[in-house]
């Protein structure tokens, strides 16, 4: 079966001899809820940006349902969403100014977008903000945008920089929510997380990266055993 | 035009347009600045209407009206490609957007026209309200002819897209040079003042090298002169035979060549856009930390050096604030070591003038390029989504303002004292001048810095996409900067003027006292104005 994102050697420098990501090699299956766990700086935010198309990398190649983000970037982003761990929304827009621009970005019909924006404002509870300025949102609230920006086109993989940053426990759970009903209807989800016990309780694969290589990658329960995920990633992360 | 380009366009000329906050923000407050900001500017373009039409109604008096639309067409084009040229790294690069825009299912190509095409929208009024302006001094002293004016009418929007294109290709071209480079702002930095000197001392050495003639101020040869830099600057000239023909080749000439370069340019741009985004955002961690000598400093002194570092770490910020303090230097130099006479005649175009009848205007010279830009008039603004960090701060948020204007104060000041000190010896000036030519340098730096903390703080911008914004585009820097220099290239002929009548030092003395004033003034009314700061 075709891995949804398959990460094949993957390795990114920003000059200075120092390697932000090596030779990382990971694949995400149809269904696959995937963490992606490391400290500060391990090499997470690059490889997700790497595999959006928005950072630009030499060595290895990043395929998403067999298409190259090196040579079709655009069939890539088709099929995926993006949500940064800070997503800088335009602020001037009103929400469904903003919703309506990636609606237009993807092609949605009007009745699609309209049934789609309203369905998934009222699951995080923001239908009466539609209307107002980005700049009038809390952090939480603009994630929450982010995050309808991103289900708009109904993405095969969602590809998230931690997503759980600022949303209220109900909202969390939202998101929770529509992650399993994504995978469960053949789709996949990667996302870092510093939040362990969510990952635990929520990702069926995990891999943990430490100064840009990958020491730990597989199934969440094989890898768990009779321990929790923080005392694996703690025991790995120090031995290393 | 294509939908994804469109689309973006639109997005990113609605994300910045007064016209939404105006429409949908909550805040009673949000909305009158955002209307005051939009009378500001419609203020400057009538200031900018007002000068242009009267240069083109005294070219219509000197009986140059067939020169009308090559003179338009040149003084757009110039203007387009410095204005350009300053901000084209800062809205084509490291915009916050970068990463959500790049993420979207949108070409290279269109992500990169679309940014120019927002630049070269928000140019547009200028342009336009520089080129009608000519154009209604022509409409009065050239024969009537419809045909013409629809012509220079549709043409003019093209104006500005070729230097536009150059300005952006050679900023776009140096953001690259700097990429590989371990100092890489320090190198675009450079390379961007090495450009800027060249520019403005091309016509020297052009004079020197090829011993071209020199252009006489008579005028019988500004039509000459006019001819001649239409040479070079191919699309001018190319406007004013569509006009002046009427050519339909030349129509088509130069709106074929327009659009064709920005469309070249939109490709070539595209192949490296994301490998330049990716070097230029990136950053290598620094070697480990080696502690020094930690120095305890007071409130204001520890704003005016965040202030600093601030200015030395951003392109855009170093470049436009900066800018003035290198042109200082260039023409402390040229007076240094070339005759106040070949100077003066080389800035002048060769007018005869008599170095020592400048002398009761040369703070206001040094004060034209010193002034021209305030640290101040974005500083407070540039705090952006960080404003939260000095609100928080056990400090009176006077002292920000006094930190702020300090850094101005200590960045302009000692350049001040430089030009005044040897434009006024070089001049002839004797030490009476030249001690109070240093003094009111110093006095119109302190009215620099707060006018503009004054203006900034009136049409303060916290929320901004993208920090040219406010360096370059908002309110705050373009009402501080076009009236300041039209009052102060009228205070230079003042000056000179008032000389005949009284004494040069007196002249002086007076314009020291009347703009310490004014900076009292502004500062007082600063400090009222951050107190009554509700964000």
């Amino acid at each position: 079966m075709m891995s949804v994102l398959e990460i094949k050697n993957f390795s990114k420098s920003y000059g200075g001899g120092k390697y932000a990501a090596k030779d990382v090699n990971l694949s995400v299956e149809a269904g696959d809820i995937y963490a992606f766990i490391g400290h500060n700086g391990a090499g997470k935010s690059t490889t997700i940006k790497s595999v959006v198309g928005v950072l630009d990398f030499e060595e290895g190649d990043i395929l998403v349902n067999g298409h190259s983000v090196k040579t079709e970037p655009m069939e890539v982003k088709r099929e995926i969403a993006y949500i940064p761990d800070n997503p800088d929304l335009y602020e001037h827009l009103t929400a469904i100014q903003y919703l309506n621009f990636i609606a237009d970005i993807f092609g949605i019909d009007a009745d699609v977008r309209r049934q789609r924006i309203e369905s998934y404002a009222k699951e995080f509870e923001i239908e009466d903000a539609l209307n107002d300025l980005i700049s009038s949102f809390s952090h939480g609230m603009k994630q929450k945008i982010a995050i309808i920006s991103a289900l708009i086109h109904e993405p095969k993989l969602f590809i998230l920089d931690e997503p759980f940053v600022g949303l209220d426990p109900k909202a969390a759970l939202t998101l929770k929510n529509i992650m399993k009903r994504m995978c469960e209807s053949g789709c996949a989800v990667f996302f870092s997380t510093h939040v362990l016990d969510v990952a635990e309780k929520l990702c069926n694969k995990m891999a943990i990266i430490k100064g840009g290589s990958i020491i730990v990658t597989g199934n969440m329960e094989e890898l768990t055993a009779d321990k929790s995920l923080e005392d694996v990633f703690m025991e790995v992360t120090e031995h290393e | 035009m294509n939908k994804g380009r469109s689309i973006l366009l639109k997005t990113f000329l609605r994300a910045q347009s007064a016209g939404n906050i105006i429409k949908y923000e909550k805040d009673k407050k949000k909305r009158k600045k955002a209307k005051s900001t939009r009378i500001g500017f419609i203020f400057v373009y009538l200031l900018v209407a007002f000068y242009a039409f009267f240069f083109g109604l005294g070219y219509g008096i000197a009986g140059l009206t067939d020169y009308m639309p090559l003179s338009a067409a040149i003084t757009c084009i110039a203007l387009s490609f410095f204005m350009t040229f300053f901000k084209a790294d800062g809205y084509m690069f490291t915009n916050k957007d970068y990463d959500m825009v790049m993420a979207l299912p949108i070409s290279v190509k269109d992500v990169v026209s679309a940014r120019f095409l927002y630049m070269y929208i928000w140019n547009l009024p200028m342009t336009c309200v520089m080129s009608f302006s000519i154009l209604a001094g022509y409409i009065i002293w050239a024969p009537f002819n419809l045909i013409k004016i629809i012509i220079w009418i549709v043409l003019t929007p093209l104006l500005p897209m070729l230097p536009m294109v150059l300005a952006t290709a050679l900023s776009t071209l140096f953001a690259g040079v700097g990429t590989k480079f371990k100092y890489r702002r320090v190198i675009q930095v450079l390379l961007t003042f090495a450009f800027t000197f060249v520019c403005f001392t091309s016509r020297y050495w052009v004079e020197k090298f090829f011993k071209e003639d020199k252009i006489d101020n008579n005028m019988q040869n500004i039509g000459a002169a006019f001819d001649k830099t239409g040479k070079y600057i191919f699309t001018a000239n190319w406007f004013a035979k569509a006009v002046n023909g009427p050519s339909i080749i030349y129509i088509v000439l130069f709106v074929a060549v327009s659009i064709a370069l920005f469309e070249v340019f939109s490709y070539i741009v595209a192949k490296f856009y994301r490998q330049l985004n990716t070097k230029l955002t990136s950053r290598v961690r620094a070697n480990k930390y080696k502690e020094h000598a930690l120095k305890k400093n007071s409130a204001t002194m520890a704003i005016a050096y965040k202030e600093f570092r601030k200015f030395l770490s951003s392109n855009n910020y170093l470049v436009n604030i900066g800018f003035g303090e290198v042109l200082v230097i260039f023409l402390c130099v040229a007076f240094l070591f070339v005759d106040a006479k070949s100077v003066i005649s080389t800035i002048t175009s060769g007018a005869p003038i008599e170095p020592k009848i400048l002398i009761p205007a040369v703070p206001m010279i040094i004060h034209f390029l010193l002034g021209m830009m305030s640290s101040t008039c974005c500083s407070y603004s540039l705090e952006g989504k960080s404003y939260w960090i000095l609100q928080s701060c056990p400090i009176d948020l006077c002292d920000v303002v006094n930190g702020k204007v300090l850094f101005q104060i200590i960045l302009a000041t000692p350049f001040a004292i430089l030009g005044n000190l040897i434009l006024s010896i070089k001049l002839g000036g004797n030490p009476i001048e030249v001690i109070l030519c240093v003094i009111v340098g110093c006095v119109l730096s302190i009215y620099t810095a707060t006018c503009g903390m004054f203006s900034n703080l009136s049409h303060l911008k916290l929320e901004w996409e993208n920090e040219i914004e406010v360096i370059k585009q908002g309110a705050a820097t373009v009402i501080y900067m076009l009236p300041n220099m039209f009052v102060n290239m009228g205070l230079v002929v003042g000056a000179v003027f008032l000389a005949k009548v009284i004494d040069g030092a007196l002249v002086i003395a007076i314009m020291g006292v009347v703009y310490a004033l004014l900076a009292f003034i502004f500062y007082k009314l600063s400090l009222s104005k951050v107190r009554k700061i509700n964000v």
